[in-house]
């Protein structure tokens, strides 16, 4: 079975749930469990972690690769 | 005139009386005086020669040391003129490093400022721009989130 848990600041539509979880499917299989999560900390966007491999959308996390970028 | 025998001897023997009397009385004395005299001058030509000479000799001692001490001057000159030189030569050296060395630690310790200062201003920069996008995007309505996810979705879906 893959675990995804997705993370967002608002609940997701369905049409998005779907679609990741129809995307997953197609790579992974379709043993899928999906956790959603809400966390105001990520800002904006979402997160996609799928086993140990996570998929940033986020804002924090394009603001921490802005940030790194620039503090190279 | 009658010359007679006996005043011809007289006479001869009064002459003979006179030049014994003058000989001894005057003559060796005279004789005696001269002689001292004589060795007195030639003592005295021989000191004043022997001063003359002792002179020249001093003269020439004094001219060698002159030449010495001249030559021995303009060596120690020489000598000191070189050593002037040289220590000139090691402390324009000395100099010269210690500058370098301050130069090349002024630029470094003002790259290092320069370094912190960009340092500082790129946290703060990023701060800043973290903070109003935190801001920005905190305030947005469920429907923006919602745009804003599907936007991110688009590019996720694509890596899975």
């Amino acid at each position: 079975m893959t675990r995804v848990v997705i993370t967002s600041v608002v609940e997701l539509s369905k049409a998005q749930h779907d679609s990741i979880v129809a995307a997953v499917a197609a790579k992974y299989g379709k043993d899928v469990d999906v956790t959603t999560e809400i966390d105001p900390s990520i800002i904006g966007g979402v997160q996609i972690r799928i086993g140990a491999t996570l998929y940033d959308g986020s804002v924090a996390g394009k603001l921490t690769q802005l940030k790194n970028s620039v503090t190279a | 005139m009658d010359i007679q025998l006996s005043q011809i001897i007289f006479q001869i023997i009064n002459f003979g009386v006179v030049i014994g009397v003058l000989t001894f009385l005057l003559y060796k004395p005279v004789q005696k005086m001269l002689r001292e005299r004589s060795e007195r001058i030639e003592e005295a030509q021989k000191a004043a020669e022997a001063t003359i000479a002792e002179k020249r000799n001093i003269d020439e001692m004094i001219k060698k040391t002159i030449k010495k001490a001249e030559g021995d001057a303009a060596s120690l000159i020489e000598e000191a003129t070189q050593v002037a030189a040289q220590r000139k030569k090691q402390l324009l050296t000395e100099a010269k490093a210690a500058v370098e060395a301050e130069v090349t630690k002024m630029r470094q310790d003002w790259e290092d400022d320069k370094s912190a200062m960009l340092d500082d201003i790129k946290r703060e920069f990023s701060s800043a721009v973290f903070t109003t996008v935190e801001k920005v995007v905190g305030s947005v309505d469920k429907k923006t989130h919602q745009q804003l996810v599907d936007a991110e979705l688009k590019a996720l879906l694509k890596r899975i």
